[in-house]
């Protein structure tokens, strides 16, 4: 009897607004507050750690292929009554070419710390252009998200369904990209210039590259089709089941306080609720759009 | 009352402000870390300016408010660089 009520005393401290609490929940009083800063830094310190050191364990689930990317970049373009692009592999040799400097160089942009552009990779792969163009993306845990995100964003959009273009060339590489373990994917377009025509050679409508060493262009992109990485505990998932549950777990708190001292008429020194609620439900929101990956 | 309800419709629109560049800046993790940041303050400086024109901001309200945003912060880190 004595455990039951102790217990239940537990529960109205931590949860409830109550006179052993002062009125507040204890889950909601400063130190508490800084205790949850604390446990977050752990987890982030944490699971940085255990990737580091068990990346079979703890890793980031990544899928990406090019026939996926070239399959969702023709549905795209078909889509929006275009021709399919055809996979070609002097683009293919280039947009290698361009993520293997990127991670020699540890860069993310489309003109190297050397100068190097998109147009220069891809001439030097032996593709001849009058319009060329590039997309990059990394870490991108699967194929569609990443045409999803480049078609989310106008100029990429606008490469993608871009109707002059007639070929296509991807590079899909892990490597360490800043000290982080990265996930590249270089898209690069172009459309050939016919071999008896004059005409001049056209700027590329976005650029970058940069090409380093000789290579065999079909061995080398073969090399570089795709990236799958299956840890058992993905870190993306981990860290928004538990990031969600925990402000969830705050709203909850936060309502049956807001609730309880409004009914109680309790008059006491705090943050107001309301806005607290209103402010993490923002926060759930925002972590809701998050998507894994960046572009470029 | 009429007080009231001028702040909280400023709050709202700090917020959905914040949400909107947020989806904005989507594909540029970089952004819309930064959106979450200033979006946190803003917050941090609406409760104080509430609390200060209720009379009744005190030295816990502030680190209150303050602990919520970087709350809010270190967990938007955490998701936006996994």
């Amino acid at each position: 009897m004595m455990d039951s009520m102790s217990a239940l005393t537990l529960v109205l401290h931590l949860f409830v607004p109550h006179h052993t609490n002062n009125h507040r929940p204890k889950v909601l009083h400063i130190d508490a507050l800084i205790v949850y800063v604390l446990l977050f830094g752990l987890l982030r310190i944490g699971t940085g750690a255990l990737h580091a050191r068990m990346p079979d364990i703890l890793g980031y689930a990544t899928d990406i292929y090019v026939d996926k990317l070239l399959a969702a970049t023709n549905a795209k373009r078909q889509a929006s009554g275009l021709a399919p692009l055809a996979l070609d592999g002097q683009l293919s040799a280039a947009a290698v070419r361009k993520a293997a400097d990127m991670l020699g160089n540890n860069y993310w942009s489309h003109t190297s710390p050397k100068g190097a552009t998109p147009w220069q990779f891809i001439t030097e792969s032996g593709y001849t252009y009058t319009v060329a163009g590039e997309n990059l993306a990394k870490n991108f845990s699967d194929s569609q998200g990443v045409v999803e995100a480049w078609m989310a964003s106008a100029t990429h959009r606008e490469n993608i369904l871009k109707s002059s273009y007639r070929d296509v060339g991807f590079a899909v590489v892990n490597g360490i990209l800043n000290g982080e373990e990265t996930t590249l994917v270089v898209q690069m377009f172009g459309s050939r210039t016919k071999p008896v025509s004059l005409a001049p050679q056209l700027p590329p409508v976005v650029t970058q590259v940069s090409a380093q060493t000789e290579a065999r262009p079909a061995a080398v992109a073969s090399a570089y089709s795709g990236v799958t990485i299956r840890p058992k505990v993905d870190i993306t998932k981990l860290n928004h089941t538990v990031v969600t549950t925990f402000i969830g777990f705050l709203l909850v708190v936060l309502a049956l306080d807001a609730w309880l001292v409004a009914r109680r008429r309790i008059m006491r020194s705090s943050g107001h609720n309301i806005a607290h609620i209103a402010f993490f439900i923002a926060v759930l929101v925002i972590i809701g759009t998050v998507q894994r990956g960046s572009l470029l | 009352m009429k007080m009231q309800l001028v702040h909280f419709i400023t709050l709202f629109l700090i917020l959905g402000f914040g949400i909107a560049t947020f989806f904005y800046a989507r594909g540029n993790a970089t952004a819309q870390f930064a959106t979450g940041v200033v979006t946190a303050v803003a917050y941090v400086c609406w409760g104080l300016l509430h609390h200060a024109a209720k009379k009744d901001l005190h030295a816990n309200v502030v680190v209150e408010y303050v602990l919520i945003a970087a709350i809010s912060i270190i967990v938007l880190f955490i998701v936006i660089r996994s």
